[in-house]
């Protein structure tokens, strides 16, 4: 039992099953490659969707965190990374870096609050969060350019065509997939579902909660700054929408449509989302309402259904003492 | 000008506590965050603005009429919302329940749309609440006056109906101990519902009142929800004081912080909000004790 | 002997509900220790002070001659209390293995969670413990399959994966068959006698008490009534009045 791999499969019941991923990515950059420009559109946003998905389902499905403000950090990725450009006159290659950066930054600053609180007083924490840095971002004209937001600044997707940039999309979010993977198998993420789980327990075992959570939060701050800083390349701007409460929504809704308490959860929604989103308009205008009726008739047909983990444990708000 | 702005975030802070204090209640005993309780508070506001061409535009008499049927209206809502879709999911996790009121607020805010249109609308103020009240040199708008009052009386009127009706025994009841509520021989689902309601009556009610002192559009669901969390992050939930006193301190600060940080006044409440939060971590060790 | 637990003057109110008054007792190194009174007496407060679970407690709390009453959880633990809880609190959607090594992470302080190499080091230290607890077999299993006196095992063994020094035990045999209690009771005893651990434990099998404890404090509406031997327990009257021979 001592071989690593061994432990690998005894530790995480589900290991990454190569075999089934492999042909998976070659077909998705085989149908980019052969789908016209606007498909290769769609399937960009689809995988900057699923990161960000999967960043903010790093936190609820695992830390059991509920974050209403997830958009924040996409919001600040692009901005960090459009003012990097605008701003401090930066090289777009290289203001790449600082997207996910100035996100992991403000989680750093939010979260440090944030994990003081917990359950409802933390979702509600973060949601005041998010409205902040929307906020500033609508308000400061000077430099964040208000709700008209900045444009014009750089060749949208670096240059490339809409197919090669897909390209290099797909690549980005496989390995920042694949990193996050390996984030919640590591002693870390142990760490992480331990918090998730049972708080106290995991006090009472010697573990600073807080700093673990603090760690979660900024890790998923990162990663939502990758996508919105992929996202403001794609289309070579930055609005405050960005950091919105729609997009906060649009995340928890693809990870409850994706399924909880799965490590693919978000990038199943991401993908179910963007069809229906795509899709339903051109049918009915009320996307919210078919959207919103959608989400009532998931919740009210199984309202035990994928919830596992966040039913039993945790959110004992409910009447789970009944 | 101060004093204006006074009158002005006193006027904000009673609408925050009567919206506050309906989620506060509703969570007090249902246990759920009512997410939807911005676009019932945007609802009122909608309703009150075909109400009042109908009944006394322009009167003082139809202007508080139309607010009153608009909160039982959206109370009504609140009513069906409760048994159809919260009432069968109780025993649910928190999220889901959360999520099902999310879907709520998508709904409403189509709906919104569809009957009312994008666009912001007005409504009038009643003529008699114009002007401005002069005392001393000083002169203070009549209508936030008003509606502080207004909602002072329903202040002292819910404070009377919790401690002083059987109805608020057997809220405390349930706040408390839902157990409790069963042995009084109460159906509990009735007490739920009427819960719902309630706070449904008085985020409709609050956004009748606020009508005419701003726009009016399908956007304020959730800039008044996000001012609603401030409050209950400060004061507390389930705790009704906590709700009036971080009410009145988050709309006194905005009213105020506007006229020295006019674009930033809500990163002042941030502020505010943080530094609560951090002596009241400081107080207790450890943050976890249950 | 130093005691390794000095309390003196615990006291912890809720309100004007007074749980504890004026607590004092002293544990020495390497004791089994019960604490037993009817129900309400207060005797799951006082390890939740112990285990600094509690905020508002007065008095002070000597471990190892060190101050320890404002210190949270997880200062205590990593100072060498562990604990298990009187409802089981395992990990209940992780396996069982992975509840031990959660519990083996954690132990090993916050730079083990930057490298995977500690599952690789600590794997077959789990596995003993799981042979330990008689667990052996559900390795895989998830704990919320488990039975509840599998799960009480189960944080008895995470419990021990920390080498604390003074062991706290709420209600360890609750909701267990007569057979199960002594066999896991013993066990307890058993390990931690080898290793010169010292135990605090709350009880209601008398039997058990008076089979695994070398001392006994009897509680009665937050105070401490008597502590001695389990014979000079069952021997006080006072004791006999208002607990043994209340028909408890």
């Amino acid at each position: 039992m001592t071989d690593p791999k061994t432990l690998w499969a005894a530790v995480s019941r589900a290991a990454l099953n190569w075999k089934l991923l492999v042909p998976l990515a070659v077909a998705l950059e085989l149908f980019n490659r052969l789908s016209p420009a606007s498909s290769s559109t769609l399937l960009t946003e689809v995988a900057i969707l699923a990161l960000f998905a999967t960043s903010l389902n790093l936190l609820m499905s695992f830390g059991h965190m509920v974050s209403f403000g997830h958009a924040a950090y996409f919001g600040l990725g692009a901005y960090g990374f459009t003012l990097a450009v605008t701003r401090g006159g930066l090289a777009p290659e290289m203001a790449l870096l600082v997207g996910p950066l100035a996100a992991a930054l403000g989680g750093l600053v939010f979260g440090a609050l944030c994990v003081r609180l917990t359950e409802i007083y933390f979702a509600m924490l973060t949601l005041a969060c998010a409205q902040i840095t929307y906020t500033v971002l609508f308000q400061w004209y000077d430099v964040t350019g208000g709700d008209t937001g900045i444009t014009g600044f750089m060749i949208p997707r670096l240059g490339l065509s809409e197919t090669g940039y897909a390209s290099l999309v797909l690549g980005l979010v496989a390995l920042a997939l694949l990193a996050l993977w390996m984030i919640v198998k590591s002693p870390l993420g142990l760490m992480i579902r331990a918090v998730g789980q049972d708080r106290a327990r995991a006090e009472a075992l010697g573990l600073a909660a807080r700093r673990v959570q603090l760690v979660a939060f900024v890790i998923a701050a990162f990663f939502a700054g990758i996508a919105g800083t992929l996202y403001a390349v794609l289309h070579g701007s930055a609005f405050p929408d960005y950091a919105g409460l729609g997009l906060t929504l649009d995340g928890l809704i693809m990870v409850v449509l994706g399924g909880l308490n799965s490590f693919a959860g978000g990038i199943w929604g991401a993908v179910i989302y963007e069809m229906l989103s795509n899709f339903v308009p051109k049918f009915i205008h009320q996307w919210e309402l078919v959207l919103g009726l959608l989400l009532l008739g998931i919740c009210l047909a199984m309202p035990h259904g994928f919830a596992g983990l966040l039913a039993r444990l945790g959110w004992r708000g409910g009447k789970g003492e009944k | 000008m101060i004093l204006i702005q006074l009158v002005n975030g006193l006027m904000e802070g009673m609408t925050l506590f009567l919206i506050a204090s309906g989620l506060t209640l509703i969570f007090g005993v249902t246990r759920i965050i009512n997410f939807a309780h911005g676009s019932l508070f945007m609802l009122g506001a909608f309703v009150t603005y075909e109400l009042v061409p109908l009944i006394g535009p322009g009167t003082l008499w139809g202007f508080f009429a139309a607010v009153l049927l608009a909160g039982l209206a959206v109370s009504l809502l609140g009513m069906l919302f409760e048994m159809l879709a919260l009432r069968r999911i109780y025993g649910a996790d928190g999220l889901m329940q959360l999520i099902v009121t999310v879907a709520l607020v998508l709904i409403l805010r189509d709906v919104v749309r569809m009957i009312w249109g994008p666009n912001s609308l007005s409504v009038p103020m009643p003529d008699r609440l114009m002007g401005a009240l002069q005392i001393g040199d000083s002169y203070f708008p009549l209508f936030p006056i008003a509606v502080f009052l207004a909602g002072l009386v329903v202040v002292v009127a819910m404070i009377w109906v919790i401690y002083f009706t059987r109805a608020g025994i057997l809220l405390r009841a349930g706040t408390d101990d839902r157990g409790m509520v069963a042995l009084c021989g109460v159906n509990e689902r009735l007490i739920f519902t009427a819960v719902f309601a309630a706070g449904a009556f008085l985020a409709g009610l609050a956004g009748g009142l606020a009508a005419p002192y701003g726009e009016v559009n399908h956007l304020l669901d959730t800039t008044v929800i996000v001012s609603a969390f401030i409050v209950c992050v400060i004061g507390g939930l389930g705790n009704l004081y906590g709700a009036l006193a971080g009410a009145l301190l988050v709309g006194l600060t905005k009213a105020i912080g506007v006229m020295y940080f006019p674009r930033l006044s809500m990163v002042l409440i941030f502020l505010i909000m943080a530094l609560i939060l951090i002596a009241r971590s400081m107080g207790r060790q450890g943050g976890t004790a249950r | 002997m130093a005691p390794i637990l000095s309390a003196r003057h615990i006291r912890k109110s809720y309100g004007a509900f007074v749980a504890l008054r004026d607590i004092s007792l002293d544990i020495p190194h390497g004791e089994r220790h019960a604490l037993i009174g009817p129900n309400g007496a207060g005797k799951s407060t006082f390890i939740a002070c112990l285990a600094g679970q509690l905020s508002g407690v007065e008095g002070q709390m000597l471990f190892k001659d060190e101050n320890v009453a404002a210190l949270p959880p997880a200062a205590l633990a990593r100072r060498g209390i562990g604990r298990t809880f009187q409802i089981s609190r395992a990990f209940l959607q992780m396996t069982v293995l992975e509840n031990l090594m959660a519990a083996h992470v954690i132990a090993s302080g916050r730079w083990a969670a930057l490298s995977r190499r500690i599952y690789g080091e600590r794997i077959d230290r789990a596995h003993e413990m799981l042979v330990t607890v008689g667990l052996a077999d559900r390795a895989r299993d998830r704990v919320a399959d488990l039975s509840l006196g599998d799960r009480k095992r189960l944080e008895f063994g995470m419990a021990l994966v920390g080498e604390p020094e003074l062991l706290l035990l709420d209600e360890p045999t609750a909701g267990m068959s007569i057979k199960e209690r002594h066999g896991l009771m013993d066990m307890v005893a058993e390990r931690l006698a080898s290793e010169g651990r010292t135990l605090l434990f709350v009880e209601h099998d008398i039997d058990v008490v008076m089979k695994i404890a070398q001392r006994v404090t009897v509680m009665v509406r937050g105070a401490v009534l008597a502590v001695g031997t389990p014979e000079e327990i069952a021997a006080n009257d006072e004791v006999q009045a208002v607990y043994l021979g209340g028909g408890h």
